[in-house]
């Protein structure tokens, strides 16, 4: 699920920035330093908004960085058990295939697929084929996430079509 | 000819539901009771226990059983039974060494006594309920095992046996080889179910359903045969009344309570009767003829309607009358009777005294017997009272009949007394 949300963000600067352009480094520095990560509070952070503060800079005496607390408004995007999402597939083997929904990486295994789906590794490239559907690589799928995995930086989902109204989502 | 067939009929698939249940879920116990029940349908646990040669609590516990499950159900019953001889003599000997006088008159009612007898029937419908929702449940137990396996379906090592887990897929996989590689020796991961055995055959859950339908089939194809047909119920109470013989309310009825009961139901009937009578005069006002039809508009003569009309209520309010001065010598005779016994009563209890026998049964003389049982109460200390202070008594009547009664015996004690005295003295003086 991607929402907004108001965050804090502790940048160090180092001394050789404090000058005219220090305002327009630490927006810099923000967004290489948040957008992309992933943490298991908020899950991935996609994109900052707005900075609402870009906080008081304090010289730490031993090393004379400043240190500025920063609070910014981002879209988060934290996958759910239950969850119905889109992806695009990446990765297709004979144990079930890879879909990326946004930086989120899910596995679909060939037990959670139709029981009328098959892998056929013959063609090029590896697929999966019913009488109706194709899913292969850069096919979009709908699916549901019926498992997650949160580590430090990264989320890992497994996903399944084996419900109506999930698997190839075929554009008219 | 037809419908006592198709009834034999359903009561042969009923019967087999029954067996069937019996022998796929039960003890041999518990199918031995369930056949029983199915031949007596309704029965005692006594009778059953005699039947099957156990003591009536291990019959209850069996039964007990049946009644959790709601295969069985139980009716209890209040019956009078006779109390068993080797009883009635120690009832007897306690009763002699309490030593009471009272006792005689419960020494009768004593011969029986109240007991709550658990009749047991079998409710087919509800036999056939409770299984259908039983082995629903069965079923969705069995669907969720196999749905949560099928969640913990995973990947194995085929060389050191170590299993992942769907999740950690994501650190397993080899680009390269487009693969899952085992992270400690870098072989190909396959498929774990479970559910399946090393040498391929299902083991639990997956043909667990199989087996649950294969061995349900027979239960089931009883409850659909029983499902179209209409199943006769079993009303325990009119059953008990026809074939029950020894019901309290019988024995009641043969019981010297009649006319206790018997006055409850006139109070009752009573009560009733105003009712409908007042609902009766309400309806009759309201459907009272108005008056342009009863009475001529022109003349202002009665009409021949109005004529009838009057006739008929005239009839009606003379029955009611009638009706009334009925119940009211009804009520006055049991009054009476229940006033008789009152006083008899009395009669019993001062009897005990022994000197007084004359002054109640003087007292019985007024119409007001009411009356007399006060008198009665204060019988004993005008007795034992000086006799010149009760002359100067209000009452004239109650007076008379005092002097009357009291003074001969005060006279008699007197003369026995004298005599005594006076020979006493003679011989003294002799």
């Amino acid at each position: 699920m991607s929402c907004c949300r108001e965050l804090t963000h502790t940048i160090l600067l180092h001394p050789s920035y404090f000058g005219a352009q220090l305002e327009d480094y630490l927006r810099q520095k923000l967004y290489e330093d948040v957008e992309g990560t992933c943490s298991g509070k908020h899950g991935y952070i996609i994109s900052v908004i707005t900075i609402t503060d870009i906080g008081e800079g304090k010289i730490i005496p031993s090393t004379g960085q400043a240190k500025f607390k920063t609070t910014y408004t981002a879209i988060v995007m934290k996958p759910f058990k239950g969850e119905v999402v889109d992806g695009k597939v990446v990765n297709v083997n004979k144990m079930g295939f890879f879909a990326m929904v946004g930086p989120l990486q899910v596995f679909v295994s060939c037990h959670l697929t139709q029981a009328e789906m098959k892998f056929d590794p013959n063609s090029s490239p590896p697929c999966y084929r019913s009488n109706d559907e194709i899913i292969q690589k850069d096919t979009k799928v709908r699916m549901q996430i019926v498992g997650c995995r949160v580590e430090a930086n990264d989320i890992f989902a497994i996903g399944t079509i084996k419900k109506d109204f999930m698997g190839q989502i075929k554009e008219d | 000819m037809s419908q006592q067939l198709s009834s034999d009929e359903i009561r042969k698939l009923c019967a087999n539901l029954v067996y069937q249940v019996a022998y796929a879920f039960y003890d041999t116990p518990y199918i031995i009771i369930l056949k029983l029940m199915v031949h007596d349908n309704v029965t005692t646990e006594l009778e059953l226990a005699n039947k099957l040669g156990l003591t009536t609590p291990e019959v209850r516990k069996y039964m007990g059983t049946f009644g959790l499950h709601r295969l069985l159900r139980r009716h209890v019953n209040k019956e009078k039974v006779p109390i068993p001889e080797w009883r009635l003599k120690q009832l007897n000997a306690q009763a002699q060494a309490q030593a009471s006088n009272n006792k005689p008159g419960g020494g009768q009612n004593g011969r029986e006594r109240t007991k709550d007898v658990h009749y047991w029937y079998l409710d087919y419908r509800e036999f056939a309920d409770v299984v259908k929702y039983r082995l629903a449940m069965m079923r969705k137990d069995i669907d969720d095992k196999i749905k949560q396996e099928v969640g913990h379906r995973g990947y194995i090592c085929p060389m050191d046996g170590r299993m992942y887990d769907p999740l950690d897929l994501s650190n397993v996989f080899d680009p390269f080889t487009n693969s899952f590689k085992c992270e400690d020796c870098s072989t190909e991961l396959i498929e774990h179910d479970p559910t399946v055995s090393q040498n391929g055959v299902n083991t639990t859950a997956q043909d667990a359903m199989q087996r649950f339908n294969i061995a349900t089939a027979p239960i089931r194809d009883a409850l659909k045969a029983v499902e179209s047909v209409n199943i006769p119920a079993l009303n325990i109470v009119a059953w008990i009344a026809q074939n029950v013989k020894t019901s309290v309310a019988q024995k009641d009825g043969q019981m010297g309570d009649d006319a206790d009961k018997r006055f409850e139901v006139v109070i009752g009937q009573e009560e009733d009767q105003e009712e409908k009578e007042r609902l009766a005069q309400k309806q009759r006002e309201q459907n009272a003829l108005p008056h342009w039809y009863t009475h001529s508009t022109v003349t202002g003569q009665a009409t021949t309607l109005g004529l009838a009309d009057r006739k008929r209520r005239e009839m009606l309010e003379e029955r009611l009358r009638s009706r009334k001065v009925g119940e009211k010598d009804i009520e006055d005779e049991s009054l009476a009777a229940h006033y008789e016994i009152l006083g008899e009563g009395e009669v019993d209890g001062t009897a005990a005294d022994g000197t007084e026998e004359d002054v109640p049964s003087g007292r019985e003389g007024p119409a007001e017997a009411q009356a007399g049982l006060v008198e009665v109460k204060t019988e004993p200390e005008i007795v034992a009272g000086v006799l010149g202070v009760t002359e100067d008594e209000g009452d004239e009547e109650d007076d008379e009949d005092g002097m009357e009664d009291v003074t001969p015996i005060g006279a008699e004690a007197m003369e026995q007394g004298i005599p005594e005295s006076g020979t006493g003295k003679t011989v003294m003086g002799e």
